[in-house]
């Protein structure tokens, strides 16, 4: 016997207060920001949602963005097309580009920055860049906060608690003079198999005084070998030769540990699209 | 002008709410049988229908071939039609749908293309053309080579679907079809009723790729069998997902060569292997194969020559026509073959085609009885000067050699040459008796009755601007009626160009007529003509000999590319396109449909569609397009034919190869699978690497 | 639950499940049939709509998010000045879209010109990958685009 199946409350707060509580009191309840998650892939017309739904788009705190001395502090619920609208100067290319690659303009015109974070399969898009930038995060539940690093928030007993909302993300501005954000493949059309790179650098005075890279798998995992970018950090440029340097291993060590599973093709990418990054910093000089 | 689109309706505009729903609850086996299907109980208006339900015919008929309608308990591939469920109140359909389960016995064998046996061979082809061992043992050198296409599957932005009303006791269906006679047909015998009882509407339609032939029909019926059961209005439009994984895509194929050629690079001999994956009913391998023996050895002077072609039943969902049914994998294969042969000879792939394309029609590998002279010389010539490929392809070769990560991005340049063969094969044109007819009324207004399905409102516009200038009428006083089964005649189905070569000679045939009756008999004059294929053609299938095609389209390319040594992405510079394809009609048009037709199939020959079921996210759902500018330059050879043949098949055949080659040569490898992949290009790099490091 | 929006200019209410998606509630309830549901994934972009003036895809939204919002369709936004300049600009490049994807190409030329600045190729091959369609020929809709944008330029100095 079919059971007619309810349909949703749907909960307009208009202020972060509101939100909290209305989530205190209904912990079960779906955040909904953009929804370009929520429904994509499900090809039904009535898609089952559950019983309560909280609407975020209607709290203008959320959607807000500044600027200050030291960083940029975006509201969850920004809008990743009004993001890219801060313009380039200011995100810096690698952030830039890296929105820009999710989804198709009109997504993005609903698609936020909190959803982005919050969504455990678009891990490969902004994930691997916000890691490298120091990204902290501000989560809020009824009657306190607290700001967690994106990193921490990534491992599930650090991540997001019971009744508790992500609210802002703060991303500190940063001297590093080199960035790079690469896809392989098709981010849209094949998105298990597309990788993507992040890189980061400060050059000064033909001194790498900062080196960071990570990249996004298919399995919505981060590679990144810190020992092998604090070896590298304090260099002089330009750097030849180095896949014959001893530091080297550690990379390919990485790369061909146990924790992460990949293809050979996959090591040769990421190996190659490293040299090629470091090719770019010598030829700065 | 594009504002006339707020008129246009497509099959999904056709629902209004209050219409009895269908969803078609499919396998998810690829093989065995049904044991038990568990139901929950229906509400409302809701309804099963399974294979026992359907009143009379429980097949779907195109040409000799024949279909289950429903699955009658076997289960031949995933995704198979299993039963309808149906019903007004839309959101409890979805619940449902749900909740049915279908339990299987799968104890069974997976039928692949890999490895076959002999029952499931469904046709197979032996053809042979003077002495091929003979002229092996004459051969200075021997190359053996093996190629393999992979399945290929539509990817339409519009979705799929058919619905029915009964007006007047009649089933009137609406359709998106390319064949609106077969849906009648179909669809009375599945019912049980007279033809003349069913009427076919033919709402607006996108590009279809022959994506559209008959598994419309089978949709059709669905509608046809839900409405004549509840006598209320249906519809059925299938997911997007849905019409992606099982719309009848492009078969499967795999090519064994084996060449004999002479000191000079001639091709001596030849014998081919071919086999091809008609998937689960191969509803169409009986044109597909000859179509692909026709085209397997290229368009070189060959001597001599075997083939031994067989298509295979497998547990695939059944492939269909795709654009050229067969062509395009055949010159992919035999083209990139050719660059071997180059290789071999030590020619440039330029240089070596000269040399051995046919210059009559008789030195094909197929040898037409015609004796016309041909232009292959003079295409390539187009394309070779266009290109400037001779110096690119010295100074790429040479670069490729020269393997180093940092010294940035490979180019790579390819050529291919090929035919496009328009309309069907040999007699079927003519023994299906497909028909135009044309009415000049007393008020001077042409009407022109005809059921082939204009590709877009250009092609009908064409139809128009022909019409007119044979009776001196502008294009506004001429109607073409082309959506109704019950006003219109049986044109045949819309593939193979047919709407260009075989429809504008039936409708220049009938204005001919009317144009010579006109001031003698009083109006209206209706006129009807028939497709007579010329008698010079004599097409003989058992043997293979004669002219299959009333007209041919002859093309020529090259591609050059730019691949990143690092991620193995290509991206592709530049497109020169050469054609002889009789008479233009339109030039712009011409030039726009071979533009599409290029991206496509560079998209096609490079991205590997991860195949995924419906359930899983991430599939791909919309045609990808490359978000790349490539310069196209086309030109169209004067042309020794007065009639026009299509072109929209010719980029299709060959950019793949073509692109292929220009890969190679920068990669300096060899790619012989389609679609590659920058994976499948690593897998190639990484296999010679070892190779290397063996020896 | 009932929904009460503005559409194309106007005021209206629909009682409706609020977790249907716009697409269907757009066709099916109020008959606006230029928005195409194929996807639902919001990727061909056929479902276009302009929700306070931003291009989304309709069928990625369930209805209860577009209370008391504007929302332009092609029914409203075609015959006004901005779908002018579009369309005759595709007229004189000899660009000619499907009816499929005619709505979403439109509302995403229409974006694109608004930036004040002449689009760059790359933009309109990023607008055609995610339109992507096959339908009509990528020259002549880049051209198609760039009249657009002159069209607009030359009415905006008009105005001024």
């Amino acid at each position: 016997m079919i059971k007619n199946r309810r349909s949703p409350l749907v909960y307009y707060p208009k202020t972060v207060n509101e939100l909290l509580q209305l989530y205190k009191s209904m912990p079960d309840s779906l955040l909904f920001a953009g929804g370009t998650e929520i429904l994509y892939g499900r090809r039904e017309k009535y898609p089952v949602l559950p019983n309560n739904i909280i609407l975020l788009s209607r709290i203008e705190e959320l959607a807000a963005i500044k600027r200050s001395e030291g960083y940029l502090e975006i509201g969850a619920c920004a809008k990743l097309n009004k993001i890219l609208g801060i313009g380039e100067h200011v995100l810096k290319p690698a952030l830039y580009q890296a929105i820009k690659s999710i989804a198709t303009c009109e997504v993005r015109n609903l698609a936020t920055l909190g959803g982005n974070i919050c969504s455990s399969y678009r891990k490969k898009t902004l994930f691997p860049l916000l890691t490298l930038l120091d990204t902290r995060l501000e989560l809020r539940k009824h009657g306190g906060s607290r700001w967690i690093n994106l990193k921490k928030y990534m491992i599930e007993s650090e991540g997001l608690q019971p009744g508790e909302v992500l609210t802002r993300i703060r991303i500190p501005f940063n001297n590093f003079n080199n960035q790079a954000f690469v896809i392989t493949g098709d981010l849209k059309s094949d998105y298990h198999n597309a990788m993507t790179f992040a890189f980061i650098a400060s050059v000064q005075k033909e001194v790498l005084s900062d080196i960071r890279f990570s990249i996004g798998f298919s399995n919505n995992s981060i590679f990144r070998v810190r020992d092998f970018e604090d070896a590298l950090s304090g260099r002089k440029l330009p750097i030849f030769g180095l896949t014959e340097d001893p530091v080297y291993n550690r990379l390919t060590t990485a790369l061909k540990s146990n924790d992460i599973e990949i293809s050979p093709f996959r090591r040769q990418q990421i190996e190659g699209m490293f040299l090629s990054f470091l090719h770019q910093l010598n030829d700065t000089l | 002008m594009p504002d006339t689109h707020k008129d246009k309706r497509f099959i999904c505009d056709y629902y209004t709410p209050g219409m009895i729903i269908i969803r078609i609850i499919r396998a998810s086996v690829p093989c065995g049988n049904i044991i038990k299907i568990n139901i929950p109980e229906l509400k409302g208006d809701a309804g099963i229908i399974q294979f026992g339900d359907i009143p009379k015919n429980r097949c779907l008929k195109v040409f000799s071939k024949e279909m289950p309608i429903l699955s009658d308990g076997n289960i031949r591939y995933e995704g198979e039609p299993i039963l309808l469920l149906y019903g007004s109140n839309e959101q409890q359909i979805e619940e449902t749908e749900e909740q049915i389960s279908i339990e299987y016995d799968t104890d069974y064998t997976i039928k692949s293309m890999e490895i076959y046996t002999e029952d499931q061979i469904d046709r197979e082809i032996n053809y042979q053309r003077g002495k091929p061992d003979k002229n092996f043992e004459k051969s200075f050198r021997i190359i053996e080579e093996e190629y393999t296409t992979d399945a290929q599957n539509h990817y339409d932005l519009e979705p799929q679907g058919a619905a029915t009303v009964i007006s007047k006791k009649k089933l009137e269906i609406t359709c998106a079809t390319q064949w609106p006679f077969n849906v009648r047909d179909n669809v009375s015998a599945c019912i049980g009723i007279p033809a003349k009882d069913v009427t076919v509407n033919v709402p607006a339609m996108g590009k279809t790729h022959s994506g559209k032939l008959w598994y419309a029909g089978l949709l059709a019926c669905y509608s046809a069998i839900v409405t004549w059961k509840t006598k209320k209005p249906s519809i059925c439009i299938i997911p997007k997902t849905d019409s992606i994984l099982y719309t009848p895509g492009r078969a499967a194929s795999k090519f064994k060569f084996k060449t004999g050629l002479d000191e000079d690079g001639k091709i001596l001999s030849r014998s081919i292997d071919i086999t091809i994956d008609s998937g689960a009913f191969p509803m169409l391998s009986e044109e597909m194969i000859n179509r692909i023996c026709f085209s397997a050895a290229g368009v070189y002077s060959t001597p001599a020559l075997r083939i031994t072609a067989r298509s295979l039943i497998t547990n695939r969902p059944p492939s269909g026509a795709f654009n050229g049914m067969g062509f395009h994998q055949s010159f992919f294969a035999t083209e990139s073959h050719s660059n071997s042969l180059a290789a071999a000879a030590g020619l440039f792939p330029s240089e070596w085609r000269l040399k051995n394309v046919a210059k009559k029609q008789i030195n094909l590998p197929m040898g037409w009885e015609s004796r016309k002279p041909m232009q292959l010389e003079i295409l390539l010539d187009t394309v070779l000067e266009m290109s400037d490929y001779t110096r690119k392809y010295a100074a790429y070769k040479l670069a490729a050699v020269k393997q180093n990560v940092f010294s940035g991005k490979k180019r790579g340049i390819g050529i291919s040459v090929c035919c496009q063969g328009n309309g069907f094969m040999g007699k079927v044109e003519e023994n299906e008796k497909y028909t135009v007819s044309a009415r000049l009324d007393n008020d001077d207004k042409l009407s022109i009755m005809t059921s082939a399905v204009p590709e877009n409102f250009q092609t009908a516009m064409l139809w128009k601007e022909i019409a007119g200038k044979i009776l001196e009428i502008v294009p506004a006083d001429i109607k073409i009626e082309t959506t109704d089964t019950s006003l219109v005649p049986d044109s045949g189905p819309s593939l193979f160009s047919r709407n260009i070569t075989i429809i504008i000679q039936l409708i220049e045939k009938c204005c001919n007529a009317i144009k010579k009756s006109r001031f003698r008999l009083p109006l209206p004059i209706e006129v009807k003509r028939s497709f007579r294929l010329p008698r010079t053609n004599g097409w003989n299938p058992e043997t293979f000999s004669g002219n299959p095609f009333p007209v041919v389209s002859w093309g020529a390319a090259v591609v050059e590319t730019e691949t990143d040594p690092i991620n193995l992405t290509t991206l592709v510079r530049g497109v020169w396109f050469a054609a002889d394809c009789g008479k233009i009609l339109n030039r712009e048009l011409a030039e726009a449909e071979i533009e599409s037709e290029i991206y496509r199939s560079i998209t096609s020959s490079t991205i590997k569609p991860p195949v995924k079921k419906y359930t899983e996210k991430g599939i791909p759902l919309t045609p990808a397009q490359p978000a790349m500018n490539i310069s196209i330059t086309t030109k169209f050879i004067d042309s020794k034919e007065l009639k026009s043949g299509g072109l929209g098949e010719l980029p299709d055949s060959l950019v793949p190869s073509a692109l292929l080659e220009a890969i190679s040569t920068a990669m300096n490898t060899k790619l012989t699978s389609l679609p590659s992949s920058s994976e499948h290009l690593f897998r190639q790099l990484n296999h010679k690497e070892k190779e290397k490091i063996e020896n | 639950m009932r929904i009460d929006f503005s559409l194309n200019g106007k005021k209206v209410s629909t009682d409706t499940p609020p977790e249907k998606r716009l697409i269907d509630v757009l066709r099916e309830d109020f008959g606006l049939l230029s928005a195409k549901n194929a996807c639902y994934s919001g990727e061909c972009g056929s479902c276009t709509v302009l929700l306070e003036g931003q291009t989304i895809p309709a069928c990625q939204i369930p209805v209860f998010t577009i209370r008391a919002k504007h929302l332009i369709t092609m029914e409203g936004f075609r015959g006004t000045e901005k779908y002018l300049d579009i369309i005759n600009a595709f007229s004189e490049a000899k660009c000619t879209p499907c009816p499929f994807c005619f709505n979403g190409k439109v509302f995403a030329v229409d974006r694109l010109i608004d930036n004040r600045r002449s689009p760059e190729i790359s933009e309109i091959m990023a607008l055609l990958s995610d339109h992507a369609c096959g339908c009509a020929s990528v020259s002549s809709f880049i051209q198609g685009v760039k009249y657009a944008f002159q069209n607009r330029e030359l009415r905006g100095e008009l105005l001024r």
